[in-house]
């Protein structure tokens, strides 16, 4: 058996019969000696500013990978593909903030959201598609600014109102 | 790049998009850690983990054929594996929580939401460091203390049957 899976004769025993080990029982990330260093770099304004270059310099590659992605999405809805389209919507949320295209990532995290609450019950095919055609939208640059923000709030309220009606109806998973 | 250097701390960052493995990896560089090793999933993972024993973990959760809980499940678990106590840090875009209630149960350190950001994963990374968690070995559980931290204004009701309760 691994050596640091066996009981710690110095851990806490608990009246239930677990163990609580101590963090300074088991090998830490770094000694103490270097972790002030350390976390004086992490915090510090000029690895901030480092890190924040990092992520501006991957916009355009990440921009590339979610027009991508999107057009996979649009393929999928086509195809009424429900667990291709939680794929690429996945992706989307995960990587349009850093593509600078905020609104999307909100659209595609809402389109996830409804169909991880619809447990396999099926989806409403106008409110996906209103989902694909406005993420298309921001990500070509049709709609932006406000009227992006106001479209991602309509599309949150559209899935509560169909999730309620879906409910309702006791649809079957 | 500019800035101080880290050389002995080595991450392992799990991840099946190569655009965020990428990211992540730019962004450990960014922190002075020069030693980070990639996998595309848990399985991958799980040889790159006890080959290179890093120092802690940046993890996806969707991932195909070894997703993000059931690698921190196997590192928890595992006989083979160098340091059942690496710091595992979920980096996931499923918000969802029962879904982040099953990765805490897996043995989860920390949980970072998607889309990344330097402040969102920088904390986690000093929260580690600065904050590290006891662990629980019980019957079906062995990982980081679920419970995050005790209020001391907090005066009940107790969840767990041995909490100290002060009796008068």
């Amino acid at each position: 058996m691994n050596a640091s899976l066996q009981p710690k004769p110095d851990a806490k025993r608990l009246p239930s019969g677990a163990e609580m080990i101590a963090a300074n029982a088991y090998p830490a990330v770094m000694p103490k000696s270097e972790a002030s260093r350390f976390i004086a770099n992490l915090k510090s304004e000029e690895t901030g500013k480092r890190a924040e270059e990092t992520i501006a310099a991957s916009r355009n590659v990440m921009r590339d990978a979610v027009e991508a992605y999107v057009r996979a999405l649009d393929e999928a809805s086509r195809k009424h593909d429900v667990s291709a389209m939680f794929a690429q919507a996945h992706e989307i949320r995960g990587l349009a903030e850093t593509a600078g295209l905020g609104v999307a990532g909100r659209m595609a995290n809402g389109l996830c959201l409804y169909f991880d609450a619809l447990d396999g019950k099926p989806a409403d095919k106008d409110t996906v598609r209103l989902h694909v055609e406005a993420i298309q939208r921001v990500v070509s640059g049709e709609d932006e600014g406000a009227i992006a923000n106001v479209v991602a709030e309509e599309l949150t309220s559209l899935v509560i109102r169909k999730l309620g009606e879906t409910r309702a109806l006791g649809l079957p998973g | 790049m500019s800035g101080k250097q880290f050389d002995y701390l080595k991450a392992l960052v799990v991840e099946d998009n190569p655009h965020m493995r990428e990211l992540l990896r730019t962004l450990l560089n960014a922190l002075g850690i020069k030693q980070v090793f990639e996998a595309a999933d848990g399985t991958e993972a799980f040889v790159q983990l006890c080959e290179h024993k890093p120092d802690f973990v940046l993890t996806d959760l969707s991932m195909a054929p070894m997703d993000g809980i059931e690698f921190t499940k196997l590192v928890r678990s595992s006989e083979d594996v160098p340091n059942p106590y690496v710091p595992i840090i979920m980096v996931t875009g499923h918000t969802e929580r029962h879904r982040i209630e099953t990765a805490r149960d897996a043995g989860v350190t920390e949980i970072i939401a998607k889309p990344i950001t330097v402040q969102g994963l920088f904390s986690r990374v000093a929260e580690i460091v600065e904050r590290p968690r006891p662990f629980v070995r019980a019957e079906e559980f062995f990982g980081p203390d679920r419970r995050r931290r005790a209020k001391r204004e907090f005066k009940g009701p107790f969840r767990r049957h041995d909490d100290e309760v002060e009796l008068r």
